[in-house]
């Protein structure tokens, strides 16, 4: 006995000085996920790699970038509760945002994690065991054109961003990246949007909904080419029109009328025959839509942070408060609520003109009015009480996708770019879109930009579009036609709060770098470059 | 209890007798009350021969040599030696030693003479703590020692305290370490005990005491011993129970229907907007509701029933209990309680050369709660922005909400309503418990004596199971669900520690040393599983199962799994020289699985000097005058490994979620949860402790003071890179800061007569200061205050850890001639929004402008400068008096209470005094729907406030049936008393509550405080 309690004492503690040196009970492996070192091996795993560059261009995390612009335009007050409710987004309105505007940091946070995805998922392509053929090529296209719309983003909210286009293996070495010029962004973006256009297929069957095809390449190309061009007038930005170039290919009028053309006449996409068809929840990803962001109630999200909300937030900001009368009516937030000057610029008996706002005491018994209550609201993407679904928090679960390009727009941007060179040809795009709406009878027989810009008013009202089309059109034009917008009719309660707010042509309708970057960067590498700003 | 330890010693040593000598008995009494004393050992003076006294002080002792010396000894008493001569009846009368100091501590690992203690080691004994009756006892050591900080999170019952030893260390989790019986625990852990079941508390502040948990014990150890039983004890049954009445000590003057209407009109107005109630509408206002009434419970009942059990046979002694807490809330009626059955039960047993022991406890608490501190959540916070006009509910039954009034207040509505929805309960049940053997080799060998062999297995086995109902009902557009819901979770935690450790001790003449060395090895696991789903069957939180929903569509589930693995190696030696000159040494290697291939390992060394003056020869003649002087010094290192598990790798998460296709199939898209960084490694803590101890009056009048520089290097802490990184920044070893303070306890206790009075105070002040951070900007910054004020708590290179900053405020302009006025050096307006009435920032970076950051500056710090405990305990003719005050000063609250965001939320009636015209106020500014100058929206030092305070903690009366009294009942002890807890809080602060914890970036910060309790109690203490 007393041996036996002797020896294993001694026996114990010998075992227990092993185990206390022994690696193997130290070293864990995480039994929930893998480690980086394990993963990225196959097309599976690359696939959902991708995917998480997907989710940061559909994230929406407080900063939904059509919103900002609608409020930034003549097409939408702010709103909100109060002044105070959402203030980063006021600021915006009243042209007085700081450094510390929380969506502008939020904006760059959300582009630059994107770019992460995409740049890490492209280091890690190489690492993965291919065995379908062109599976690389098209995930790499779509990758490139999806970390094109990140930069895309920040050129126009930032202009002068630092240019990341790899993973770097310590965080040190991202605190010295400069600033790069407008220039050299739009240069590494228009490589990207070549490459996808190179790979990028033209159909996408049903089953993809949602990826990136070759018309989405090409309207992107049209877009950024237009900004380009029209952005070249602002000395400061350092651009010359005609000149966007991957260093090899110049992007120019022809080249970008060329991919229109494309579109138009290979007949994948048309214009539904009636305009609130396009917006129909039921009816998502249809013949005219190019790329939709995809949002689903499937993911049951319930976190409040941002990046983990996976249906359409926004959505909820739209709706009128408190709505009673209209049983699809679901409580939202009244922000970004439609202008009057909006709703003056469709003209008489225009369809598109009740598809696009929702007229609150038509439809509507009672609701709290929020601040710059117009009684209007975005009725295109506004929460519907027919979808709500259980699980997570129903409000950020909204299933509608958000339509980032439709045929419409190339139609419109196609005349636009023709209205010089072919005036019938541009005449003939134009009407197809406005007599969809109006019938035949409103047909031109000729046009100017005006009616251009009056069409795409009003075709693409609540989409987003209206800011970058001021802008490109000349900082004057966009200050008269912004600062013009802030009128209201005779017997508003709240007049005050329509108050004119001026637009500053020295933001260039941009953001300033975040001030919590500036800190976090080595000092003096980010600076503000926007005259605004300094 | 004491005791126990060295009864335990000596009675290894009565073993076995032969037969010859004399037999020898006797009793020992007392000198102070000559009442017998129990467990006295009794031994022949160089023999393993002895025994103990028994309960009433009898022994009986055989075989003694004639001639022989026997030595009668007793922990707080001086050791008598009596020569044997014929007599055979030997008595004794023992008087207490005067040198206190010759108590026992609990050290890790083992326990020393307090007279040879080399650190600061602080003790508070179970007694102490019982005079409190708090849920965790860990809040009973408020006060109770210098240098550690303690503070409520929240008075809800079961609410976590916040534990700063010596001052915040880390940026991050600065909690102590806690050794439950050799168990290493978190602080939440430690909620399954019951105060009646716990011997003593040490706390080892030092560096050098804490370091022989290495890696562990960067923000100090604290160790709690439970009680044990007595060998050679008859059965002793001690119930101990008390019942009290809770309330809230302060409720918030708010202002009330009429003056609501007036103040939220008058902000439209001075917006130039028209009147947000028309006169008509006013007139029809009938409610004024005292929202706070609503959410506070009156007279919530607290109480507490123990009942334990103690004793022991010559080879083995137990102590078992069964108790039972209950403690409602004083807001949230019916939904904020802490319901805790606990049991134990201890026990060893020697067999020779080897002693076997353990213990198991079990518990099982049942706990509801809201959001104790949050100004979006459902809390308190309701209750001071709800608008006065809003009936709780309307005369069909309905529920009043801002929204009826046309009122938008977002997360603010009818707190009564939401209560009504929320229902959610906790209920934990935990397992712990452990097992012990011990060889003591001395038994088998005279060349082997002072050698042990102890090896301990101890672990927790917890489920926290939480089942809440959330029904289907709309209260207002931010309070609604489509559906009724059933949730619940489960959370398993899972913890073993295995630890082997030697010791030998030997005296050489005047040498005397104990080396210690030891191993342990130590694995803690968490599991958790989640489920919820809609549209229930039955419509009730009884009901709530969730095979009672019926929504396939709607079900939502998750669970993980996390575990973490500690390996160490550990040495201490002891040493004294004459009982004069004391050495300590120790070292540990700690390996951690939080810790990538390049730092596994660290190793933590310290030593420590001390020197009892008092003992020396030429201090003889000062001894009548000082009767203790002892000078202490010590060194050591210390790490922490507080992060959360795999923090050096970067994991691949699945949550990027996408949809793909015309059905919109869900795919889970992957990246890395953060960068990585594998060169990650321990935060050390480095700390120098000098100390003195010095007793006076026959030790009636004793003073430590310690004074230490703790030094703590390479935090973990996420450093903020750039967003353009791109992903969640990895943990670094980011900075250090550093704490040096003094600390003073002096304690006076004495017998005048019949009266015995003791009192102590004790005090320390602290000193933190950021040394370095390790990010570009030298700086960390956190801690949200009003809505959108982000970043109110910083700290950067000078600043101590984590205080606010914001803009500095200088008055109201009064008129618009002082806002011209207030220009910068080209002339232009530092406020051109500002209007009369409005707050004058100072423009502190002086550029002309009030530009948000560059203007910040320090305006105030959560952490005290002073904190204190006094103690006072009067004892005469069986009455007794205890008082215990507890002081923190200089410290800061921000008041983040009013959600300023919402233009109809309710004032606090102080804001009556609002500026309303030249000379009205140079405080309050005007109040205004739109405030372009910012006066609300801005963190600035309008929010600070003195948040000092001194608390009468608890002052209790007791009476003590005298002897005659309990031997006719025949009971050992009868005690009877009326207490109250927070019987009167001295503050200047205005909120609920002065007394704010949290962590570095929420500390001091209050969101509507669910307030600590004043409670009123009645108990007993019956020992039979």
């Amino acid at each position: 006995m007393k041996k036996s309690i002797i020896y294993s004492s001694l026996f114990l503690a010998l075992l227990m000085g092993i185990s206390a040196c022994s690696k193997d009970f130290l070293e864990l492996e995480p039994k929930t996920g893998q480690t980086e070192a394990n993963y990225y091996k196959n097309e599976t795993e690359a696939f959902l790699a991708m995917t998480a560059v997907y989710d940061a261009y559909a994230v929406q995390n407080w900063v939904f970038i059509p919103l900002m612009a609608d409020i930034w335009s003549d097409d939408a007050f702010c709103g909100a509760a109060n002044i105070n409710d959402m203030s980063q987004w006021h600021e915006m309105e009243m042209f007085s945002m700081t450094p510390e505007n929380n969506s502008s940091s939020d904006l760059w946070n959300r582009c630059y994690s994107g770019i992460y995805r995409a740049n890490l998922y492209l280091q890690k392509q190489e690492g993965v065991d291919w065995k379908t053929e062109g599976l690389k090529d098209r995930f790499e296209g779509e990758v490139k054109f999806l970390r094109a719309t990140f930069y895309w983003d920040l050129v126009r909210h930032y202009g002068f961003v630092p240019l990341i286009t790899e993973v770097l293996p310590n965080v040190e070495d991202y605190k010295n990246i400069p600033q790069s010029t407008p220039d050299e962004i739009f240069t590494f973006m228009a490589g990207d949007l070549l490459d996808a256009l190179a790979v990028l297929p033209t159909d996408i069957p049903s089953n993809e909904s949602g990826r990136i095809s070759r018309a989405a390449v090409q309207l992107l190309l049209a877009r950024v080419y237009l900004y380009h061009t029209g952005m070249s007038a602002i000395s400061g930005m350092g651009l010359t029109a005609e000149q966007w170039s991957d260093g090899t290919t110049t992007i120019n009028k022809t080249f970008v009328r060329n991919a229109l053309e494309e579109i138009i006449t290979g007949q994948r996409y048309i214009l539904l025959s009636d305009y609130a068809d396009i917006f129909d929840w039921e009816n998502q990803n249809n013949e005219e839509s190019i790329l939709e962001i995809q949002y689903s109630e499937k993911a049951k999200s319930g976190d409040w942070g941002g990046w983990n909300i996976n249906g359409n937030f926004a959505s909820l900001w739209l709706g009128p408060r408190n709505p009673v009368g209209d049983e699809n009516a679901f409580p939202g937030w009244s922000i970004a609520v439609p202008t009057w000057d909006l709703a003056d610029a469709f003209e008489a008996g225009d369809p598109r003109k009740y598809v696009t706002i929702y007229d609150a005491d038509a439809n509507l018994t009672s609701y709290t009015k929020g601040f710059q209550n117009t009684g209007m609201f975005n009725k295109k993407y506004m929460a519907s009480s027919k979808y709500i679904f259980q699980g997570g928090d129903p409000q950020h679960n909204f299933p509608r996708n958000f339509i980032d390009m439709r045929f419409a727009e190339v139609l419109l941007t196609a005349a636009e770019l023709w209205l010089t060179d072919d005036p019938g040809k541009a005449r003939d795009y134009f009407n197809r879109v406005r007599t969809r709406s109006l019938g035949e009878a409103s047909a031109k027989t000729s046009i100017t930009l005006d009616d251009i810009y009056n069409e795409r008013r009003v075709e693409f009202a609540g989409e987003g579009l209206r800011k970058w089309d001021l802008l490109r059109r000349g900082l004057d034009y966009a200050a008269a036609e912004i600062n013009g917008s802030f009128h209201y009719p005779a017997g508003v309660p709240n007049p005050e709060e329509f108050a004119v707010r001026t637009f500053d042509p020295d933001s260039w309708g941009m953001f300033p770098i975040p001030a919590g970057e500036i800190r976090n960067m080595n000092a003096g590498v980010l600076k503000q470059m926007v005259p605004a700003y300094l | 209890m004491k005791q126990t330890i060295l009864a335990l010693f000596f009675i290894a040593c009565s073993l076995a007798l032969t037969a010859q000598g004399l037999q020898i008995k006797g009793a020992v009494t007392s000198a102070d009350d000559g009442q017998p004393v129990p467990g006295v050992s009794v031994f022949v003076k160089g023999t393993t021969t002895g025994t103990m006294t028994d309960m009433d002080g009898y022994y009986s002792l055989g075989n003694v040599p004639v001639n022989s010396t026997l030595v009668f000894s007793f922990v707080g008493m001086k050791t008598q030696e009596v020569v044997v001569t014929e007599s055979t009846t030997i008595d004794i009368v023992m008087a207490s030693d005067v040198e206190l100091i010759d108590e026992v501590v609990v050290v890790g690992y083992g326990t020393q003479k307090k007279s040879l203690v080399t650190g600061a080691i602080a003790k508070v004994e179970g007694d102490d703590l019982r005079k409190a009756a708090d849920m965790r006892v860990t809040q009973a050591l408020q006060g109770k020692t210098a240098g550690v900080v303690i503070t409520a999170n929240s008075g809800q019952p079961g609410s976590q305290i916040s534990v700063r030893i010596r001052g915040t260390g880390t940026n991050g989790d600065a909690e102590p370490l806690y050794i439950i019986d050799g168990l290493p625990m978190s602080g939440a852990g430690t909620d399954f005990l019951n105060a009646t079941d716990i011997e003593s508390i040490e706390v080892l502040k030092d560096a050098a005491s804490a370091a022989i948990y290495g890696a562990r014990g960067a923000n100090g150890v604290v160790l709690i011993t439970t009680k044990t039983g007595k060998t050679n004890t008859r059965l002793s049954v001690t119930y101990d129970g008390y019942y009290g009445v809770q309330n809230p000590w302060k409720k918030i003057p708010l202002l009330n229907s009429s003056e609501y209407v007036m103040m939220i009109n008058e902000a439209a107005i001075n917006a130039g907007q028209s009147p947000v109630f028309s006169p008509s509408q006013i007139e029809s206002f009938t409610a004024d509701t005292d929202w706070q009434d609503e959410m506070f419970s009156y007279n919530a009942p607290k109480q507490s029933h123990s009942l334990s059990f103690t004793g022991g046979s010559d080879k083995l002694e137990y102590s078992s209990s069964l108790s039972y807490f209950a403690q409602d809330g004083i807001v949230a009626k019916d939904k904020s309680h802490f319901d805790r059955i606990t049991y134990r039960l201890n026990a060893t047993g020697t067999f020779g050369f080897f002693k076997l022991g353990g213990n198991v406890n079990l518990a099982n608490i049942q706990n509801q709660g809201i959001d104790p501190n949050s100004h979006f959540g459902l809390s308190l916070d309701q209750a001071l922005n709800m608008p006065p006009i809003v009936p709780v509910k309307f005369s069909d039954g309905t529920w009043g909400t801002p929204e009826s009034y046309g009122l938008g207040l977002q997360e603010i509505s009818n707190p009564v309503a939401l209560l009504s929805y929320n229902n959610s309960k906790w209920r934990t049940n935990k397992l712990i418990g452990g097992l012990f053997g011990e060889v003591d080799f001395g038994k088998f060998s005279k060349a082997l004596e002072g050698l042990t062999f102890r090896s301990t297995f101890g672990g927790e086995y917890s489920m926290v199971m939480n089942d809440s109902y959330t029904p289907e009902y709309y209260l207002d557009a931010m309070h609604f669900t489509t559906s009724d819901r059933a949730s619940k979770s489960m959370q398993l935690y899972t913890r073993w520690n295995f630890e082997n450790i030697f010791t030998y001790s030997r005296r050489i003449d005047v040498h005397n040393f104990t080396l210690m060395a030891g191993t342990t090895a130590y694995k803690d696991m968490y599991e958790n599983l989640s489920a919820s789903k809609a549209d229930l069957i039955f419509d009730d939180f009884e009901h709530s199962y969730i095979d009672n929903a019926t929504d396939p569509e709607s079900v939502d589930a998750g669970g993980g799994y996390s575990e973490h693995t500690v390996a160490s190696l550990f040495a201490r030696l002891n040493y004294d020289l004459m009982d004069r000159y004391m050495l300590t040494a120790t070292v540990r290697r700690d390996g951690s699985s939080r810790f990538g291939d390049e730092n596994k390992y660290g190793i933590f060394p310290s030593a420590s000097l001390g020197w009892v003056i008092s003992r020396e020869p030429f201090m003889a003649n000062l001894n009548d005058i000082i009767n203790v002087l002892k000078l202490r010094a010590s060194w050591g290192q210390n790490g922490s490994e507080n992060i959360g598990d795999f923090g050096y790798t970067s994991v691949i998460g699945n949550a990027n979620i996408y949809y793909f296709g015309d059905s919109k199939t869900q795919y889970n898209g992957t990246q890395p949860t953060r960068i990585a960084n594998p060169s990650l490694k321990w935060e050390t803590s480095e700390q120098t402790n000098f100390g003195l101890d010095f007793g006076t009056l026959n030790s009636t009048l004793t003073l430590t003071l310690d004074y230490y520089i703790k030094t703590t290097k390479d935090w973990l802490v996420v450093a903020p890179v750039p967003m353009l990184v791109g992903n969640s920044a990895p943990y670094i070893n980011g900075g250090s800061v550093r704490n040096s303070g003094i600390e003073a306890e002096v304690s006076y206790r004495r017998n005048f007569g019949k009266l015995y009075l003791s009192a102590s105070v004790n005090g320390a002040f602290n000193r933190n200061e950021v040394l370095d951070i390790r990010n570009t900007e030298k700086r960390l910054q956190g801690g949200d205050g009003g809505f959108g004020q982000s970043g109110i708590l910083y700290a950067e290179v000078g600043t101590p850890m984590g205080v606010f900053y914001g803009l500095k405020t200088d008055g109201i302009f009064q008129n618009q001639g002082e806002i011209d006025a207030y220009v910068n050096s080209d002339g232009g307006l530092i406020q051109p929004s500002a209007k009369p009435g409005d707050i004058r920032f100072v423009d502190s970076d002086g550029n002309g402008s009030i530009d948000g950051d560059a203007d910040r500056v320090t305006i105030g710090s959560p952490y005290p400068d002073f904190t204190g405990g006094f103690n006072f305990t009067a004892e005469m003719y069986g009455f007794d008096l205890n008082m215990f005050i507890y002081a923190a000063l200089g410290q800061e609250i921000y008041d983040a209470t009013r959600r300023w965001d919402m233009n109809s939320a309710n004032y606090r009636a102080d804001w009556l005094d609002r500026w309303t015209g030249e000379g009205t106020s140079n405080y309050y500014p005007r109040i205004s729907n739109v405030d372009a100058n910012k006066n609300m929206q801005t963190v600035s030092d309008f929010y600070i406030h003195d948040g000092s305070f001194v608390r009468l903690r608890n002052i209790s009366l007791g009476y003590s049936l005298p002897s005659a009294a309990t031997k006719f009942l025949s009971i050992n002890r009868l005690r009877i008393y009326v207490a109250a807890e927070n019987l009167m809080t001295f503050t200047k602060y205005l909120g609920y509550d002065p007394e704010i914890g949290g962590g570095v970036f929420s500390n001091g910060i209050d969101h509507g405080i669910y307030p600590q309790p004043r409670t009123l109690m009645t108990g007993i203490n019956v020992t039979f």
